[in-house]
Protein backbone atom coordinates (compact mmCIF):
# COMPACT_ATOMS: atom_id res chain seq x y z
CA UNK A 1 0.00 0.00 0.00
CA UNK A 2 2.73 2.22 0.80
CA UNK A 3 4.49 1.78 -2.38
CA UNK A 4 0.79 2.44 -4.52
CA UNK A 5 0.14 5.62 -1.92
CA UNK A 6 3.90 6.64 -3.29
CA UNK A 7 3.27 6.00 -6.75
CA UNK A 8 -0.19 7.99 -6.46
CA UNK A 9 1.90 11.15 -4.93
CA UNK A 10 4.82 11.51 -7.43
CA UNK A 11 1.98 11.34 -10.08
CA UNK A 12 -0.27 14.08 -8.17
CA UNK A 13 2.37 15.88 -7.63
CA UNK A 14 3.72 16.09 -11.55
CA UNK A 15 0.38 16.32 -13.10
CA UNK A 16 -2.05 18.23 -10.81
CA UNK A 17 -0.96 21.67 -12.15
CA UNK A 18 -2.29 20.40 -15.89
CA UNK A 19 -5.36 18.75 -14.57
CA UNK A 20 -5.92 21.65 -12.55
CA UNK A 21 -5.19 24.02 -15.38
CA UNK A 22 -7.41 21.88 -17.86
CA UNK A 23 -10.36 22.44 -14.99
CA UNK A 24 -10.01 25.73 -14.33
CA UNK A 25 -10.27 26.12 -18.59
CA UNK A 26 -13.39 23.85 -18.92
CA UNK A 27 -14.98 25.43 -15.34
CA UNK A 28 -13.80 28.77 -15.45
CA UNK A 29 -13.30 29.13 -11.74
CA UNK A 30 -10.45 28.02 -10.10
CA UNK A 31 -11.85 27.11 -6.78
CA UNK A 32 -14.43 24.67 -8.72
CA UNK A 33 -11.71 23.35 -11.02
CA UNK A 34 -8.90 22.24 -7.86
CA UNK A 35 -12.00 20.67 -6.88
CA UNK A 36 -13.36 18.86 -10.00
CA UNK A 37 -9.28 17.41 -9.84
CA UNK A 38 -9.84 16.33 -6.45
CA UNK A 39 -12.78 14.16 -7.22
CA UNK A 40 -11.38 13.08 -9.69
CA UNK A 41 -8.29 11.98 -8.53
CA UNK A 42 -10.02 10.14 -5.91
CA UNK A 43 -11.64 8.03 -8.04
CA UNK A 44 -8.74 7.40 -9.19
CA UNK A 45 -6.70 6.43 -5.91
CA UNK A 46 -9.75 3.71 -5.18
CA UNK A 47 -8.90 2.07 -8.84
CA UNK A 48 -4.68 3.04 -8.55
CA UNK A 49 -4.29 -0.95 -9.27
CA UNK A 50 -5.98 -0.98 -12.03
CA UNK A 51 -5.26 2.09 -13.99
CA UNK A 52 -1.66 2.85 -12.81
CA UNK A 53 -0.39 -0.09 -15.63
CA UNK A 54 -2.40 1.79 -18.22
CA UNK A 55 -2.63 5.34 -18.78
CA UNK A 56 -3.28 7.27 -15.28
CA UNK A 57 -3.56 10.61 -16.63
CA UNK A 58 -6.25 9.66 -19.60
CA UNK A 59 -8.31 8.44 -17.21
CA UNK A 60 -8.07 10.98 -14.56
CA UNK A 61 -8.47 14.28 -17.61
CA UNK A 62 -11.91 11.72 -18.87
CA UNK A 63 -12.97 11.93 -14.85
CA UNK A 64 -12.39 15.93 -14.79
CA UNK A 65 -14.12 16.08 -17.85
CA UNK A 66 -16.95 13.82 -16.55
CA UNK A 67 -16.94 15.59 -13.18
CA UNK A 68 -17.33 18.94 -14.85
CA UNK A 69 -20.57 17.79 -17.35
CA UNK A 70 -21.61 16.19 -14.26
CA UNK A 71 -21.84 19.72 -11.88
CA UNK A 72 -22.76 21.62 -15.26
CA UNK A 73 -25.84 19.53 -15.37
CA UNK A 74 -27.02 20.00 -11.77
CA UNK A 75 -25.09 23.56 -10.53
CA UNK A 76 -27.77 24.81 -8.36
CA UNK A 77 -25.78 26.02 -5.29
CA UNK A 78 -25.52 29.81 -4.47
CA UNK A 79 -23.34 31.35 -2.46
CA UNK A 80 -24.20 34.51 -0.32
CA UNK A 81 -21.27 36.67 0.30
CA UNK A 82 -22.06 39.39 3.08
CA UNK A 83 -19.13 41.44 3.03
CA UNK A 84 -16.46 42.35 0.23
CA UNK A 85 -13.60 40.20 0.69
CA UNK A 86 -9.60 42.00 0.56
CA UNK A 87 -8.08 41.06 -2.32
CA UNK A 88 -4.61 40.79 -2.35
CA UNK A 89 -2.40 43.54 -3.45
CA UNK A 90 -0.52 41.36 -6.73
CA UNK A 91 2.89 42.87 -8.35
CA UNK A 92 3.09 44.28 -11.53
CA UNK A 93 3.76 40.50 -13.29
CA UNK A 94 1.04 38.64 -10.99
CA UNK A 95 -1.51 41.55 -12.72
CA UNK A 96 -0.07 40.63 -16.45
CA UNK A 97 -0.37 36.85 -15.75
CA UNK A 98 -4.02 37.50 -13.81
CA UNK A 99 -5.10 39.75 -17.30
CA UNK A 100 -3.69 36.63 -19.77
CA UNK A 101 -6.19 34.48 -17.70
CA UNK A 102 -9.46 36.55 -17.38
CA UNK A 103 -9.18 37.54 -21.09
CA UNK A 104 -8.87 33.94 -22.04
CA UNK A 105 -11.37 32.70 -19.32
CA UNK A 106 -13.79 36.15 -21.07
CA UNK A 107 -12.76 34.89 -24.26
CA UNK A 108 -13.79 30.94 -23.52
CA UNK A 109 -16.91 32.01 -21.23
CA UNK A 110 -18.69 33.49 -24.58
CA UNK A 111 -18.90 30.13 -25.99
CA UNK A 112 -21.39 27.40 -24.87
CA UNK A 113 -20.13 25.16 -23.00
CA UNK A 114 -20.03 21.72 -25.81
CA UNK A 115 -18.14 24.56 -27.26
CA UNK A 116 -15.49 25.37 -24.74
CA UNK A 117 -15.35 21.65 -24.18
CA UNK A 118 -14.18 20.71 -27.79
CA UNK A 119 -12.04 23.91 -27.72
CA UNK A 120 -10.15 23.24 -24.37
CA UNK A 121 -9.09 19.56 -24.87
CA UNK A 122 -8.45 20.17 -29.03
CA UNK A 123 -6.09 23.26 -27.98
CA UNK A 124 -5.22 22.76 -24.73
CA UNK A 125 -4.76 19.31 -24.72
CA UNK A 126 -4.02 18.92 -28.41
CA UNK A 127 -5.88 16.03 -28.74
CA UNK A 128 -7.10 15.39 -32.85
CA UNK A 129 -11.06 15.39 -33.00
CA UNK A 130 -11.24 11.74 -32.59
CA UNK A 131 -9.75 11.06 -29.26
CA UNK A 132 -11.87 14.73 -28.63
CA UNK A 133 -14.86 12.93 -29.51
CA UNK A 134 -14.01 9.76 -27.65
CA UNK A 135 -13.63 11.63 -24.57
CA UNK A 136 -16.77 13.73 -24.80
CA UNK A 137 -19.03 11.09 -26.10
CA UNK A 138 -19.98 12.97 -29.11
CA UNK A 139 -20.02 11.91 -32.81
CA UNK A 140 -16.75 13.15 -34.78
CA UNK A 141 -18.97 15.13 -37.38
CA UNK A 142 -20.44 17.37 -34.56
CA UNK A 143 -16.80 17.90 -32.96
CA UNK A 144 -16.02 18.95 -36.24
CA UNK A 145 -18.90 21.41 -36.66
CA UNK A 146 -18.73 22.50 -32.98
CA UNK A 147 -15.06 23.14 -33.56
CA UNK A 148 -15.49 25.76 -36.34
CA UNK A 149 -18.06 27.34 -35.24
CA UNK A 150 -16.50 27.88 -31.78
CA UNK A 151 -13.31 29.31 -33.21
CA UNK A 152 -15.64 31.53 -35.27
CA UNK A 153 -17.08 33.07 -32.34
CA UNK A 154 -13.37 33.45 -30.89
CA UNK A 155 -11.92 35.28 -34.02
CA UNK A 156 -14.18 38.07 -33.31
CA UNK A 157 -13.45 37.51 -29.68
CA UNK A 158 -12.66 41.02 -28.08
CA UNK A 159 -10.65 39.88 -25.25
CA UNK A 160 -8.81 37.81 -27.28
CA UNK A 161 -8.54 40.82 -29.93
CA UNK A 162 -7.09 42.98 -27.23
CA UNK A 163 -4.33 39.95 -26.62
CA UNK A 164 -3.09 39.92 -30.25
CA UNK A 165 -3.15 43.50 -30.64
CA UNK A 166 -0.78 43.37 -27.30
CA UNK A 167 1.55 40.33 -28.56
CA UNK A 168 1.66 41.95 -32.15
CA UNK A 169 5.30 43.08 -33.55
CA UNK B 1 -7.60 34.60 -33.30
CA UNK B 2 -5.80 34.36 -36.66
CA UNK B 3 -5.05 30.47 -36.30
CA UNK B 4 -4.95 28.26 -33.98
CA UNK B 5 -0.76 28.01 -32.54
CA UNK B 6 -1.81 31.41 -31.08
CA UNK B 7 -4.76 29.93 -29.28
CA UNK B 8 -2.72 27.23 -28.05
CA UNK B 9 -0.13 29.61 -26.62
CA UNK B 10 -3.25 31.58 -25.50
CA UNK B 11 -4.68 28.43 -23.43
CA UNK B 12 -1.46 27.93 -21.77
CA UNK B 13 -1.35 31.15 -20.12
CA UNK B 14 0.80 31.24 -17.20
CA UNK B 15 -0.06 29.58 -14.10
CA UNK B 16 0.98 29.47 -10.60
CA UNK B 17 1.99 26.01 -10.83
CA UNK B 18 -0.73 24.77 -8.28
CA UNK B 19 -0.44 21.15 -6.99
CA UNK B 20 -3.28 19.77 -5.11
CA UNK B 21 -2.13 17.39 -1.90
CA UNK B 22 -2.31 13.93 -2.05
CA UNK B 23 -2.13 13.85 1.34
CA UNK B 24 -5.78 15.36 1.22
CA UNK B 25 -6.77 13.17 -1.85
CA UNK B 26 -5.57 9.69 -0.23
CA UNK B 27 -7.80 10.67 3.50
CA UNK B 28 -10.46 11.55 1.42
CA UNK B 29 -10.66 8.36 -0.62
CA UNK B 30 -10.02 6.12 1.89
CA UNK B 31 -13.31 7.84 3.98
CA UNK B 32 -15.28 7.07 0.68
CA UNK B 33 -14.40 3.85 1.12
CA UNK B 34 -15.00 3.49 4.74
CA UNK B 35 -18.32 4.93 4.13
CA UNK B 36 -19.15 3.10 1.43
CA UNK B 37 -18.39 -0.16 3.36
CA UNK B 38 -20.63 1.06 6.04
CA UNK B 39 -23.42 1.96 3.72
CA UNK B 40 -23.08 -1.99 2.44
CA UNK B 41 -23.46 -3.26 6.10
CA UNK B 42 -26.23 -1.37 6.34
CA UNK B 43 -28.03 -2.61 2.91
CA UNK B 44 -27.28 -6.13 4.39
CA UNK B 45 -28.41 -5.49 7.56
CA UNK B 46 -31.35 -3.92 6.40
CA UNK B 47 -31.69 -6.78 3.76
CA UNK B 48 -31.33 -9.30 6.51
CA UNK B 49 -33.89 -7.97 8.85
CA UNK B 50 -36.46 -7.89 5.76
CA UNK B 51 -36.34 -11.57 5.68
CA UNK B 52 -36.58 -12.10 8.97
CA UNK B 53 -39.74 -9.84 9.34
CA UNK B 54 -41.26 -11.93 5.93
CA UNK B 55 -40.12 -15.21 7.48
CA UNK B 56 -41.63 -14.49 10.90
CA UNK B 57 -45.50 -14.71 10.14
CA UNK B 58 -44.50 -18.36 8.59
CA UNK B 59 -42.38 -19.56 11.81
CA UNK B 60 -45.80 -18.43 13.99
CA UNK B 61 -48.03 -19.88 11.67
CA UNK B 62 -45.51 -23.21 11.62
CA UNK B 63 -46.08 -23.06 15.67
CA UNK B 64 -49.71 -22.38 15.91
CA UNK B 65 -50.72 -25.66 14.86
CA UNK B 66 -47.47 -27.79 15.97
CA UNK B 67 -48.75 -30.11 19.38
CA UNK B 68 -47.07 -27.98 22.13
CA UNK B 69 -43.79 -29.38 23.58
CA UNK B 70 -43.82 -31.33 26.72
CA UNK B 71 -43.23 -29.21 29.85
CA UNK B 72 -39.89 -29.35 31.00
CA UNK B 73 -38.64 -30.19 34.32
CA UNK B 74 -35.62 -28.24 33.83
CA UNK B 75 -36.00 -24.47 34.71
CA UNK B 76 -34.53 -22.13 31.84
CA UNK B 77 -30.81 -20.94 32.30
CA UNK B 78 -30.09 -17.91 33.52
CA UNK B 79 -28.88 -15.12 30.98
CA UNK B 80 -25.15 -15.25 32.24
CA UNK B 81 -23.61 -11.97 32.08
CA UNK B 82 -20.36 -13.57 29.53
CA UNK B 83 -22.84 -13.58 27.24
CA UNK B 84 -23.85 -9.60 26.40
CA UNK B 85 -26.12 -8.39 23.57
CA UNK B 86 -23.86 -5.76 22.48
CA UNK B 87 -26.32 -4.56 19.63
CA UNK B 88 -28.87 -4.12 22.17
CA UNK B 89 -26.72 -1.95 25.08
CA UNK B 90 -26.86 1.56 24.51
CA UNK B 91 -22.92 2.98 24.07
CA UNK B 92 -22.58 5.91 25.55
CA UNK B 93 -22.20 9.05 23.22
CA UNK B 94 -18.54 9.96 23.28
CA UNK B 95 -17.49 13.34 25.03
CA UNK B 96 -17.60 16.02 22.27
CA UNK B 97 -14.28 16.31 20.50
CA UNK B 98 -11.98 19.21 21.62
CA UNK B 99 -11.72 22.40 19.74
CA UNK B 100 -10.05 21.36 16.54
CA UNK B 101 -6.56 22.68 15.80
CA UNK B 102 -6.18 22.62 12.05
CA UNK B 103 -2.62 21.55 10.55
CA UNK B 104 -1.93 20.14 6.98
CA UNK B 105 -3.04 16.94 7.52
CA UNK B 106 -6.67 16.10 7.53
CA UNK B 107 -7.98 15.84 11.53
CA UNK B 108 -10.67 13.69 11.74
CA UNK B 109 -12.57 15.48 14.42
CA UNK B 110 -15.68 13.32 15.11
CA UNK B 111 -19.21 14.23 14.32
CA UNK B 112 -18.70 13.99 10.34
CA UNK B 113 -15.98 17.11 10.77
CA UNK B 114 -12.46 17.12 8.87
CA UNK B 115 -10.16 20.03 9.03
CA UNK B 116 -6.70 20.66 7.16
CA UNK B 117 -4.64 23.47 5.77
CA UNK B 118 -3.06 23.98 2.48
CA UNK B 119 -1.13 26.34 1.75
CA UNK B 120 -3.09 29.42 3.40
CA UNK B 121 -6.05 27.97 2.82
CA UNK B 122 -8.32 26.44 5.28
CA UNK B 123 -10.02 23.21 3.81
CA UNK B 124 -13.51 21.77 6.01
CA UNK B 125 -14.74 18.54 4.68
CA UNK B 126 -18.53 17.24 6.56
CA UNK B 127 -20.31 14.48 6.32
CA UNK B 128 -23.68 14.46 6.44
CA UNK B 129 -25.29 12.09 8.79
CA UNK B 130 -26.44 10.03 5.40
CA UNK B 131 -23.38 9.77 4.18
CA UNK B 132 -23.51 12.87 1.29
CA UNK B 133 -19.98 14.60 1.60
CA UNK B 134 -19.85 18.48 1.54
CA UNK B 135 -16.46 18.88 0.20
CA UNK B 136 -16.83 21.04 -2.85
CA UNK B 137 -16.50 25.12 -3.08
CA UNK B 138 -17.76 26.82 -1.10
CA UNK B 139 -17.70 24.13 1.07
CA UNK B 140 -13.73 23.56 1.94
CA UNK B 141 -9.97 25.89 1.13
CA UNK B 142 -10.86 29.45 1.96
CA UNK B 143 -7.98 31.33 2.45
CA UNK B 144 -8.85 32.90 6.29
CA UNK B 145 -8.76 36.62 4.40
CA UNK B 146 -11.81 35.69 2.56
CA UNK B 147 -13.41 34.81 5.49
CA UNK B 148 -12.70 37.34 7.64
CA UNK B 149 -16.14 39.71 9.07
CA UNK B 150 -19.81 38.29 8.10
CA UNK B 151 -20.09 34.70 8.20
CA UNK B 152 -20.19 33.14 4.67
CA UNK B 153 -23.28 30.66 3.74
CA UNK B 154 -23.87 28.36 1.04
CA UNK B 155 -27.36 26.92 0.61
CA UNK B 156 -28.02 23.86 -1.44
CA UNK B 157 -30.88 20.55 -1.02
CA UNK B 158 -28.79 19.65 1.92
CA UNK B 159 -29.48 22.64 3.84
CA UNK B 160 -27.66 25.19 4.66
CA UNK B 161 -23.50 25.63 5.22
CA UNK B 162 -22.41 28.68 7.17
CA UNK B 163 -18.37 29.25 8.13
CA UNK B 164 -16.56 32.28 8.63
CA UNK B 165 -13.92 33.47 11.33
CA UNK B 166 -14.16 35.25 14.50
CA UNK B 167 -11.23 37.82 15.54
CA UNK B 168 -11.69 36.23 19.12
CA UNK B 169 -10.63 33.23 20.99
CA UNK B 170 -13.86 31.71 21.89
CA UNK B 171 -15.38 29.11 23.60
CA UNK B 172 -18.57 28.95 22.31
CA UNK B 173 -20.08 30.56 19.34
CA UNK B 174 -24.00 30.72 18.73
CA UNK B 175 -25.79 31.53 15.90
CA UNK B 176 -29.50 33.66 16.07
CA UNK B 177 -31.67 32.88 13.18
CA UNK B 178 -33.89 35.33 12.09
CA UNK B 179 -36.84 33.65 13.63
CA UNK B 180 -34.82 33.88 17.31
CA UNK B 181 -33.47 30.15 16.67
CA UNK B 182 -30.25 29.02 17.84
CA UNK B 183 -27.26 26.74 16.91
CA UNK B 184 -23.74 26.33 18.57
CA UNK B 185 -21.72 26.12 15.92
CA UNK B 186 -18.23 24.17 15.44
CA UNK B 187 -14.64 26.15 16.40
CA UNK B 188 -11.40 25.68 15.18
CA UNK B 189 -8.26 26.87 15.75
CA UNK B 190 -6.20 28.42 13.01
CA UNK B 191 -2.74 27.54 13.22
CA UNK B 192 -0.11 30.57 13.10
CA UNK B 193 -3.21 33.35 13.46
CA UNK B 194 -3.57 33.26 16.80
CA UNK B 195 -7.12 35.41 18.27
CA UNK B 196 -8.90 34.23 15.28
CA UNK B 197 -11.05 31.06 15.18
CA UNK B 198 -13.15 29.54 11.95
CA UNK B 199 -16.48 28.46 12.69
CA UNK B 200 -18.91 25.92 10.93
CA UNK B 201 -21.78 24.74 10.87
CA UNK B 202 -24.23 23.09 8.54
CA UNK B 203 -28.37 22.48 9.37
CA UNK B 204 -30.31 20.50 7.89
CA UNK B 205 -33.17 21.75 5.50
CA UNK B 206 -35.58 19.67 7.63
CA UNK B 207 -34.20 21.77 10.82
CA UNK B 208 -35.04 24.80 9.53
CA UNK B 209 -37.53 24.13 6.90
CA UNK B 210 -39.07 27.83 7.13
CA UNK B 211 -35.66 29.66 7.14
CA UNK B 212 -34.32 27.94 3.99
CA UNK B 213 -37.71 27.85 2.04
CA UNK B 214 -36.93 31.93 1.73
CA UNK B 215 -35.48 32.21 -1.64
CA UNK B 216 -32.59 33.89 -0.08
CA UNK B 217 -32.07 33.37 3.46
CA UNK B 218 -30.44 36.34 5.62
CA UNK B 219 -27.54 35.26 7.61
CA UNK B 220 -27.75 34.49 11.11
CA UNK B 221 -26.17 36.46 13.92
CA UNK B 222 -23.02 35.56 15.33
CA UNK B 223 -22.03 35.59 18.83
CA UNK B 224 -19.06 34.69 20.30
CA UNK B 225 -19.09 33.66 24.11
CA UNK B 226 -15.56 33.22 26.05
CA UNK B 227 -15.13 30.62 28.38
CA UNK B 228 -17.28 32.10 31.47
CA UNK B 229 -20.44 33.01 28.72
CA UNK B 230 -19.68 36.70 28.57
CA UNK B 231 -20.01 38.16 25.25
CA UNK B 232 -16.36 38.30 23.46
CA UNK B 233 -18.43 40.30 20.33
CA UNK B 234 -21.21 39.82 18.13
CA UNK B 235 -21.69 40.16 14.64
CA UNK B 236 -24.69 40.97 13.01
CA UNK B 237 -25.71 40.80 9.20
CA UNK B 238 -26.44 44.12 6.95
CA UNK B 239 -29.91 45.25 6.83
CA UNK B 240 -31.39 43.68 3.67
Amino acid sequence: VKAENADFSAFVAAQSPRLVHLAELLSGDRHRAEDLVQSALIRAYLRWDRIEGDDPFSYVRQAVVNAHRDWWRRRQWREIAAAEPPEPQPGSDFAAAVDDRTSVLRALSMLTQNERNVVVLRFYEDLDEQSTARVLGMALGTVKSTCARALRKLRVSPELADELAKGAP
Amino acid sequence: VTDVKQLREMLHYPDDDYRINPEVVIHKARRRQRLRATAAAGVLLLAAGLTAWSVWPLVAADRAVSPPAPESSVAPAPPTTLDPQPSLRSTPRPPAPPIGAIGTIPVDLGDGWSVWTQGSDVCLQYVLPDGRILDNPPFTCLAPSRLQGMPWSSVDETGVFIHGVIPHEAARLVLTFPDGETRDARLFRLDGIPGSMFYALHVSAADLPNYLAEPSPPLPTVTAYDAANQVLGTLAPPPQ
